[in-house]
């Protein structure tokens, strides 16, 4: 821990007209969520083309404007697609109505494919402070790491609220770490949450710095978040903003 | 110049082959016939060349590479051209060659035509007309060319100040450090190594760093002094910074100036694409550069119907904008809604099926505006750039994006369906059931039209019985006026022959009675005629009287005459008897006078010929005596001689030999004199021998002489003696004509007198024979009174046997008129009687045709309804209900169908990914009707090839873009419109505008053609120009702004007087919709415009930089430290007392004139102070051009007393108008006014600052800096 603060420093000191007033480390709760979903496996195919092929067989539609009335889609679009799936066999016109020909049935088919796979589980991570799920590995504790204190800003009650996720977020959080995948014409997406389980909390360590830009007289604080590996913006903005005003007072009235 | 249009009709036209032609054809086919046969037509576009020196026109034409199918895949997409002469004929080709296939076949300046090449011998085909004509109108393309080239290079300049510093090679450095700063935007490279002389060259390079692919930013700033290099970050490598990636292995820096050279390669590629007539509106090269463009003014303004809520001045620029072919100009000053219009005709362009171009100088703009459109299904919003500099409005449009763009849009629009299945069915019944109710409704009403219908027929027929009637009336009326008329005509025709008669008869009657009988008559004129015939006679007696005095007196007359002959004729007998013995001319002379006769004119000459000849002898009597005195000298003189022995031979020969000249003249004096002094000589004593002998000679010499004249006299003598003889002759022949003409005339007044005397004896017995008939000769009257009297008498005469014919004529007709004026008079009664009864009838007949058409107007009024049409609607209305019904019931069954489809797509839509989506995002972006891009980005590669040409192109923001860069997108549009604002600041170069930038070049200039290039430049401003002299139907200006209050809006007011609209408020309550809700110690609520007032003394002064022309003013910070603080403390309270919501924020802009002072601002905020319930955006006032916040605090900066009295950029009037229209709720100025207002050196600035003071001054706005009210 102490040769990463030490690597820190000195990339911080690079610039001499920058001097660290103060430098401290704590650490960050972070949540490791178990998220449950299932996957499906599907053709690769276009959805408005699907979809069109599917009114085409359940409906009656003579027009292209019919079709875009029904679906909200632009006429132009269903125009060029008409004509793309007429041109390739997949549907005719019969007595003034849209069909589809075996080719176009047999398209539809595979299209509509889809293929159910077994629940599986993977574990995100979530910061309250950063209200979001961050993506990066837990890694082995520092020397030393045990006795960090909280960081100072951190959420009330973070450890007694149940948390709640928006599914949005999560399949993001799961799309991050690349579950969804594709081979040729088949591809792997993830269609629903199962459920989400709260598994623990993980103290990682940040390294905090407040910097004073003596050639410019500019305070500002430097948060290296040992999970993503990063100066953490989020971490410093809230500090900048939350004590500013008191690094000037403090460190150079002395 | 406008594009011609191409018929699609294909025309036959000849063409001839030179060998050459024919040779070069041959490498592509086995001959031209084979190889024009290569295809049916062919799509060729000809340019037109320069005549040549045999006055034949050449043309090129280009085989189009696209449309000619077979000829392209022959010629592997490149393109043909084919040299030809225009000939009466058809086209003689002189050449064939190919060209790359990125040459460009269709210009503005070329004819495109689909030709079918007839090349068989004596085809007949020749060159069609049509083709003619349309060439001969073609411009010359090389003329064109050079046209648009020479006005063209008046940019130059503008691309000369971007190039300033980009001919420089790439700079490599080493540098020993770099930091970050505090945001990781920008990188310090520490330490660098760079050449003296190119650190000036570093700003707004690109920098890469050995070791990394692209170029990581741009150099913002460099300090030689500390050796630092300030570079901007590119997104991607800030993000590097933060996860400490960043370890270059070499610590080595490229900076190259690449990208500004492309865009100027750019900028100059637009350049050559207008020269080559490559816009996509032929028309532009004329609207850019001629001083009053013509441009095709529209003649009708379209109808339309809006989506946005827009004022009238909105209203008029979109419809301008839509009706216009060209171009249309809108001038948008600040709050005006400019994006709003630009929204609502890409709208209007969307649903006319047509493309738009949205481009602006800046991505900002281009994002803003994009961002403002509304989502609506027929606008497909497209975004072009590169992805890092496109703001986050603009980044949903990106091409990776709009796929997810179109779900969310396509999704909410399907949510809000779905949402209203339950309501559906039960609409769609209660549709089918109203339609129904309105149906049955129709039906009834058709029942009671049918019944009007029927009335309306019985009312046809009767409706025609009565106009028959009236016809029949009107028919007799018409005979009855006839007859009327004629009784009236026969009445006044008896009348007049009864008045007639009456008056005739009375006439006679009088005249009878007025005059005698027949037989006094008669008597009367046998009396008369008698007393005429004597005087009748009397008259002849007097004239025969008169006449035969007259014969006496010429018969006297004539006896006289014949006397007078006889005596001439003695006369002259005795002259001629006389006259042989006459000798002497003057006695001649006294004797013709004597018998008084005329000599004849050459008589008379020879006689004074003759006077003359005797004259001369006269003359000569001196020259006797003269001869007699010279010989007596002589004599004299020889005997001298003689006495002293000289030989008088010797003397003579002498004489001869001494060239004395003979021949010369003397008068006689000259001789007597001569005589006169040799006797003197002689009686002097002195004479010696030679003088005697000189005068001897002399004597001699003029003995000659004087022998000579004596010759002369002898001769004149004998011719005046023949002379004499000679002229008596004549005369006696004369004398002799002359007696016989006499003798002529005498015997004829002998014969006259002998005729005179038998007539007047004759006279005489004539005389005697009447004096005996006539009774008495005393009182005799005059003749002439004889002749007055004789003809008074005629005339009486005639007269009286006038009167007694009249009165027997009256006598026998006085019977007859009394008969007929009796006939008359009975034939009036009758008359009379006639017209009563016709006026009786008349009277009855047109009462009754009033009553008819009384009851034909009653029928007409039911006739005009039209219950057939009403019913033929009622029954289509009832026909349409019918179909909707079916339509409905149909929807409605299909309701089911419908609604699982669209449920189905929604689950479907909303689990779509990226994958899913892409073949929707390759439709979308085929069929983006809105495409947003910066104006150099438009000329990018990849954009030209994708979108070639837009139906129309809007430029916002024109004024902050140059020309050339105006040009880029201009050169894609069919029609352009542009939106800008001329009284705001002009493009920026760096820091300085372009103004600025060009003064400093222009001190900087040796070149007195380039500084003339530049200066022209300053002057003009493409959009102020176009905007000054289009017509009014292509250009308006947005005359209503909402963005600021009004009292803010005033100081603004004064910059747009001199156009046509005055700037107005939109906000219809400026205090309720700009209440800014705060009271503090420095705003109350009613304050929207304040100027805090800094002295003019040192503590408050400006501070320049160091090493730089950025200036500061800490007195000024201090303020605003304080207005910010208050301004925090107020809104706070503004929430505490509910007028403010909790979470919300004041917007505030902080801006100065002046970097520096800005970039103090900035750390004054971040640093220095932590405001809760403000949020800020500062910047230079140049950079906040666009934008606008609740709260504007303007920082001055200028405050100062020297000499100089500048204020700088706070000069410019532009500047000055963006930084006051910036706030929507509260300006805040703070600054010096005595600086700006009487110290400035510009007269023009200090009228426009105290103007504004005046305007704060009005609103009770003038503060000290502690906030306190000023006078």
């Amino acid at each position: 821990m102490q040769s990463l603060e030490k690597r820190l420093k000195n990339e911080l000191q690079q610039n001499n007209k920058i001097k660290i007033m103060y430098s401290n480390t704590w650490s960050l709760p972070i949540h490791s969520i178990e998220v449950e979903y299932r996957p499906v496996k599907r053709t690769k195919m276009d959805i408005l083309m699907k979809m069109m092929l599917m009114a085409f067989q359940k409906a009656e539609i003579a027009k292209a404007e019919q079709l875009s009335e029904i679906l909200l889609v632009e006429q132009l679009f269903v125009e060029d697609l008409i004509d793309i799936m007429g041109r390739t066999g997949l549907i005719t016109k019969n007595y003034g109505l849209f069909s589809l020909t075996n080719k176009g049935n047999h398209q539809l088919e595979n299209g509509i494919f889809e293929e159910e796979q077994e629940v599986e589980t993977q574990v995100v991570l979530y910061s309250t402070t950063h209200e979001n799920f961050l993506n990066g590995n837990i890694k082995t504790a520092m020397d030393g790491e045990g006795e960090l204190a909280i960081y100072r800003y951190v959420k009330e009650g973070y450890l007694d609220v149940e948390l709640s996720f928006d599914k949005e977020q999560i399949i993001e959080a799961l799309q991050a770490k690349d579950v969804e995948g594709e081979e040729g014409d088949i591809q792997v997406v993830i269609s629903e949450i199962q459920s989400t389980t709260e598994l623990y909390v993980d103290d990682i360590p940040c390294f905090e710095f407040v910097l004073h830009n003596k050639e410019e007289d500019v305070f500002y604080a430097r948060v290296w978040n040992t999970l993503l590996e990063r100066w953490d913006e989020k971490l410093e903005n809230a500090l900048n903003d939350k004590e500013r005003l008191t690094w000037r007072e403090k460190y150079l009235s002395k | 110049m406008r594009q011609v249009s191409i018929p699609v009709k294909t025309m036959r036209c000849n063409l001839m082959m030179t060998n050459k032609a024919r040779g070069a054809i041959q490498e592509w086919a086995v001959d031209e016939h084979a190889f024009f046969r290569m295809q049916e037509s062919f799509e060729v576009h000809i340019e037109k060349r320069p005549v040549n020196s045999h006055g034949n026109t050449p043309v090129a034409l280009y085989f189009d590479n696209m449309t000619n199918e077979v000829l392209a895949g022959r010629l592997e997409g490149r393109v043909g051209v084919m040299e030809c002469i225009l000939q009466t004929d058809g086209l003689l080709a002189t050449n064939f060659y190919i060209r790359g296939t990125r040459v460009p076949v269709k210009t503005n300046r070329r004819l495109s035509v689909d030709l079918n090449f007839v090349t068989a011998r004596n085809n007949g085909a020749g060159l069609p007309i049509q083709l003619h004509t349309s060439i001969r109108e073609l411009p010359v393309a090389e003329e064109r060319s050079e046209y648009v080239k020479k006005r063209i290079s008046s940019w130059e300049g503008y691309l000369k100040i971007q190039e300033r510093n980009a001919d420089i090679a790439d700079i490599t450095a080493a540098f020993s450090k770099f930091v970050f700063n505090e945001d990781f935007n920008r990188l310090i490279l520490i330490g660098s190594n760079v050449k003296e002389n190119e650190w000036n060259k570093l700003k707004g390079l690109s920098v890469s760093i050995k070791g990394f692919q692209n170029d990581i930013g741009e150099v913002l700033k460099v300090d030689r002094a500390k050796k630092t290099i300030e570079v901007e970050l590119k997104p991607r490598f800030q993000e590097m910074a933060r996860r400490n990636q960043w370890h270059p292995k070499w610590k080595e820096a490229v900076f190259s100036n690449f990208s500004t050279l492309s865009q100027i390669r750019r900028l100059r590629k637009g350049f050559e694409d207008l020269q080559n007539g490559l816009a996509a509106n032929a028309n532009l090269e004329n609207i850019l550069f001629e001083k009053r463009p013509t441009i095709s003014v529209p003649n009708k303004k379209k109808d339309l119907e809006f989506h946005n809520q827009l004022n009238e001045f909105q209203q008029e620029a979109v419809v301008g904008a839509m009706s216009a072919e060209d171009l249309y100009v809108i001038q948008g000053p600040p709050g005006t809604g400019k994006t709003t219009v630009i929204s609502e005709i890409c709208q209007q362009n969307a649903k006319a099926g047509l493309r738009t171009l949205v481009a602006s100088q800046s991505n900002l703009a281009v994002d803003n505006a994009l961002s403002r459109l509304l989502s609506n299904k027929d606008i497909r919003i497209l975004r072009f750039g590169r992805t890092e500099s496109i703001e986050e409005e603009g980044k949903k449009f990106i091409e990776e994006n709009v796929g997810q763009y179109w779900k969310d849009q396509t999704l909410n629009a399907l949510q809000e369906e779905i949402s209203s299945h339950p309501l559906k069915e039960k609409q769609l019944k209660e549709a089918i059931a109203l339609y129904k109710e309105q149906t049955v409704s129709l039906g009834q009403q058709v029942v009671i039209l049918k019944e009007k219908i029927e009335r309306k027929q019985l009312a046809q027929i009767e409706f025609a019985e009565r106009m028959k009637e009236i016809k029949e009336l009107k028919k007799r009326l018409i005979q009855l006026k006839k007859e009327r008329e004629e009784l009236e005509n026969n009445h006044g025709h008896f009348k007049q022959i009864t008045d007639d008669r009456s008056k005739e008869i009375e006439q006679m009657e009088q005249f009878i009675q007025a005059n005698p009988t027949s037989e006094e008559l008669l008597n009367k004129i046998e009396r008369l005629q008698m007393e005429i015939d004597q005087s009748s006679k009397q008259i002849m007696y007097q004239q025969m009287l008169q006449e035969s005095r007259m014969v006496e007196g010429l018969l006297i007359e004539t006896r006289n005459a014949y006397q007078a002959a006889q005596s001439k004729i003695n006369h002259l007998e005795q002259f001629s008897s006389e006259l042989h013995s006459i000798s002497k001319i003057d006695f001649l002379k006294i004797r013709m006078n004597d018998y008084e006769i005329t000599p004849s004119h050459m008589l008379e000459q020879q006689i004074t010929n003759l006077d003359k000849l005797i004259e001369t002898i006269i003359s000569f009597a001196d020259w006797g005596e003269l001869n007699k005195r010279l010989l007596s000298a002589i004599g004299y003189i020889e005997g001298l001689l003689k006495k002293n022995n000289v030989s008088l031979e010797t003397v003579k020969s002498h004489v001869n030999s001494s060239g004395v000249v003979f021949d010369s003249t003397y008068s006689v004096k000259e001789i007597h004199q001569f005589i006169d002094s040799m006797k003197r000589l002689l009686t002097s004593g002195s004479a010696n021998i030679e003088r005697l002998e000189v005068y001897l000679e002399g004597l001699n010499v003029r003995k000659e002489f004087v022998w000579k004249q004596g010759a002369i006299l002898q001769k004149a003598k004998a011719d005046s003696a023949n002379m004499f003889l000679s002229i008596r002759s004549v005369l006696s022949e004369q004398v002799k004509q002359e007696k016989a003409i006499i003798e002529q005339s005498k015997s004829e007044w002998e014969n006259k007198a002998i005729t005179q005397g038998e007539a007047l004896q004759k006279l005489q017995r004539k005389v005697a024979e009447i004096h005996s008939q006539l009774d008495k000769l005393d009182n005799v009257p005059s003749l002439q009174q004889l002749q007055v009297q004789l003809q008074d008498k005629e005339s009486t005469l005639l007269e009286w046997k006038k009167v007694k014919d009249t009165i027997a004529e009256y006598t026998a007709q006085l019977e007859l008129k009394k008969d007929e004026f009796k006939t008359s008079s009975e034939r009036l009664d009758e008359v009379l009687n006639e017209l009563e009864n016709n006026k009786q009838e008349t009277k009855q007949v047109n009462s009754e045709g009033l009553e008819q058409e009384k009851q034909l107007k009653a029928l007409e009024e039911l006739l005009t309804q039209n219950p057939e049409e009403e019913r033929e609607k009622a029954l289509t209305e009832i026909a349409e209900l019918e179909e909707r019904i079916t339509v409905t019931e149909r929807e409605k069954n299909r309701l089911p169908i419908t609604q699982s489809l669209q449920n189905e797509w929604f689950t479907m839509l909303k689990d779509a990914n990226d994958h899913d989506l892409d073949e929707i995002r390759k439709l979308y972006v085929r069929h983006a009707n809105v495409i947003g891009t910066t104006c150099v980005a438009s000329a990018r590669k990849e954009f030209m090839d994708n979108y070639p040409i837009f139906d129309v192109v809007i430029i916002d923001e024109v004024s902050k873009a140059t020309p050339p860069e105006l040009l880029l997108p201009m050169l894609k549009g069919k029609k352009i419109i542009l939106v800008g604002d001329h009284h705001q600041l002009p493009p920026l170069v760096g820091e300085d505008t372009l103004d600025e930038t060009l003064k400093a070049i222009l001190e900087e200039s040796d070149s007195f053609e380039e500084k003339d290039e530049l200066k022209k430049l300053l002057k003009e401003s493409l959009f102020e120009r176009l905007f000054k002299n289009l017509p009014k139907t292509n250009k308006t200006m947005l005359a209503i702004q909402y963005r600021m209050h009004e009292n803010i809006m005033k100081t603004i007011t004064p910059f747009y007087e001199e156009e046509n609209y005055r700037l107005q408020c939109g906000l219809v309550d400026s205090d309720a919709m700009r209440d800014h809700l705060l009271e503090s110690q420095y705003v109350k609520r009613q304050d929207h415009l304040l100027w805090l007032d800094m002295p003019n003394e040192k503590q408050y002064f400006e501070e320049r930089m160091k090493n730089g022309k950025s200036r500061f003013n800490q007195a000024e910070l201090d303020t605003i430290r304080e207005v910010l603080i208050d301004l925090d403390k107020a809104t706070e309270t503004a929430k505490k007392e509910g007028r403010l919501a909790k979470e919300e924020q004041k917007s505030i802009g902080v801006i100065s004139f002046y970097g520096e002072q800005v970039k103090r601002i900035d750390r004054l905020i971040q640093q220095e102070t932590n405001f809760n319930h403000l949020n800020f955006r500062t910047g230079t006032v140049d950079k906040f051009q666009g934008m606008e916040m609740d709260v504007i605090i303007l920082s001055m900066v200028r405050n100062n007393q020297d000499k100089s009295g500048d204020i700088g950029f706070a000069n410019d009037y532009r500047r000055l108008n963006v930084a006051l229209s910036r706030a929507r709720e509260l300006l805040i100025l703070v600054g010096s006014a005595n600086m700006f207002t009487t110290r400035a050196k510009q007269k023009d600035s200090r009228e426009m600052y105290s103007r504004l003071l005046s305007t704060v001054k009005k609103q009770n706005g003038y503060r000290n800096q502690r906030g306190q009210e000023k006078k």
